[in-house]
């Protein structure tokens, strides 16, 4: 493995000192600062449109994946429309149906629909995005390294065919146990489950692969609709030691990626520093062999080039972005890499 | 992962009990070959399950499940009694539970004799049998019959409605029971 950068660079590189808007709307809606500051930074006026949409927890519409295994999705949709369900096909995904209203009862994640395996239940549309663009095809060999609970783990096993085989990966006991339920209940057959620290991937697998997804633990800033708490959880520090860990996910990752494979890095977060600047350390680590791929859909906003941060790649262009105000989902960010 | 004779022993006993109700040429080749025993994921039941090749890392868990074993007892999965009756194109040993039934066998309850809306024979007082959810013929649930088909008629002939028809001994609805919840996905 190649050396990866101290957590004290990390910080210089990343670090921002807040100034006065940014102390003033942080405030009001009750951020660290710098957060606040980088948002600005970013977005100019329309900070505050962010800051306000992340205040409505109800922009994030639930999406069933339908199990297109299992059942044909019209039927799916149907079925839950007569259980009271008001819900709507999306354009982008075939086997995406966004819920826009859910009666009383049942709750979504506990029709007999979702106990047969029928769906699997995402908070929003966002985690739909990186599988989609690992052009996957009927029978391929794909790793997924932080699997758990399973959301895109089993989405890939469908979009496989469940004819290949898709190694899940996690670390940790209690989120694979929910992986594997998510697993058995849909009925998937052609996942293998590891445990093993993402960090070190090669030893856990012990082979490579042709296509990766790399859905990296983060500070979850996408999302903080639903958990207020991230808000003034992570701050400086702590965000450049997420940083560095997600940097030695992506590279250990990278290493056993086969030439001409592709490995789709995301996480949900929008903080450039976990998305942009991973990125870019990572290709300065692989230098001439690795590149940023055109995603093959994308229909959101684009990576950042232009920041605060040192040492982001023009490449990061590429990427894919999603923001809650502009797009009425969770914070997101999808990068497609390929292995020359 | 156990040793292939306890897996042998298992997969033995659940072709025993699948062997009550159809001709064992009949149901070898619904199974698949090769199984897999995974017992360090959740509290008092191991998981069964079968892969169709080999598979060439280390792995907690693969392929798709066909038993659960309970206090050292294996069960049929829901999956592997619907691929049978697939496979067979004969359901055996089983009911069909009207939509309250259904409801309560998939939150761990047992199926009351009033539930019961079909029953294929054979199976006897004691016997393992699958139970289906007729709006769509999927099985939700294996169970343990109290009763012989004929009870089950006679005691609904006689109103005895809340009598318990079979007992639940798994249901889908199982895994979201036991979980502790987790971080869903963002």
């Amino acid at each position: 493995m190649p050396a990866i950068a101290s957590l004290k660079e990390i910080l210089e590189d990343i670090y921002v000192e807040p100034g006065e808007d940014a102390r003033r709307l942080a405030r009001r809606y009750g951020y660290l600062e710098y957060m606040v500051e980088r948002y600005i930074r970013i977005l100019g006026s329309s900070a505050e449109d962010l800051l306000e949409a992340i205040e409505d927890q109800s922009i994030l519409k639930p999406v069933a994946r339908c199990n297109n295994l299992r059942i044909d999705c019209k039927r799916l949709e149907e079925r839950l429309r007569n259980l009271g369900f008001e819900v709507r096909r999306l354009e982008w995904s075939r086997e995406a149906i966004e819920i826009l209203r859910t009666p009383g009862s049942p709750t979504p994640g506990s029709t007999h629909e979702y106990l047969k395996g029928y769906y699997y239940l995402h908070r929003d549309s966002s985690p739909l995005i990186p599988p989609l663009n690992m052009d996957l095809g009927v029978g391929d060999s794909v790793l997924d390294t932080c699997a758990a609970p399973g959301g895109k783990t089993t989405y890939i096993a469908q979009l496989t065919g469940d004819k290949g085989l898709v190694v899940a990966n996690d670390i940790s006991l209690d989120r694979i146990r929910s992986l594997v339920s998510n697993i058995a209940r849909m009925g998937f057959k052609s996942i293998a489950v590891t445990r093993g620290d993402a960090r070190r991937i090669k030893e856990v697998v012990g082979r490579k692969f042709n296509r990766i997804l790399v859905d990296a633990p983060c500070s979850a800033e996408g999302y903080i609709m639903i958990d207020p708490g991230r808000k003034r959880r992570t701050d400086q520090k702590s965000l450049a030691a997420l940083v560095r860990r997600q940097i030695e996910i992506l590279a250990s990752a990278i290493e056993i990626l086969e030439p001409g494979g592709i490995l789709v890095y995301s996480t949900c977060s929008i903080a450039p520093e976990e998305n942009e600047y991973v990125v870019s350390r990572v290709l300065d680590i692989y230098d001439d062999e690795i590149f940023l791929r055109e995603p093959s859909l994308s229909i959101w906003s684009r990576g950042i080039e232009d920041l605060w941060i040192k040492r982001i790649s023009p490449e990061v262009r590429r990427c894919i972005r999603t923001w809650p105000h502009i797009h009425k989902t969770g914070g997101s960010f999808t990068c497609v890499i390929g292995r020359r | 992962m156990r040793d292939r004779e306890e897996i042998r022993r298992y997969k033995e006993k659940l072709l025993g009990i699948l062997s009550r109700a159809y001709k064992r040429t009949e149901i070898i080749k619904c199974i698949p070959q090769r199984f897999k025993i995974t017992c360090n994921l959740y509290p008092g039941i191991c998981i069964v399950t079968a892969i169709e090749s080999e598979i060439d890392l280390k792995y907690m868990y693969a392929g798709s499940p066909v038993g659960i074993i309970i206090n050292g007892e294996i069960y049929p999965y829901p999956g592997l009694l619907q691929e049978i009756y697939r496979c067979t194109g004969d359901t055996r040993s089983a009911v069909e539970a009207g939509s309250q039934g259904v409801k309560a066998y998939l939150y761990g309850n047992d199926l009351l004799v009033a539930s019961v809306e079909k029953i294929y024979r054979p199976f006897r007082r004691g016997d393992i049998v699958g139970v289906i959810d007729p709006s769509d013929r999927r099985v939700i649930g294996v169970g343990r019959a109290l009763l012989d088909p004929r009870e089950i008629l006679r005691a609904k002939a006689m109103g005895r409605d809340t009598e318990a028809a079979v007992e639940n001994i798994f249901d889908l609805g199982w895994f979201l029971r036991v979980l502790k919840p987790v971080a869903e996905e963002y």
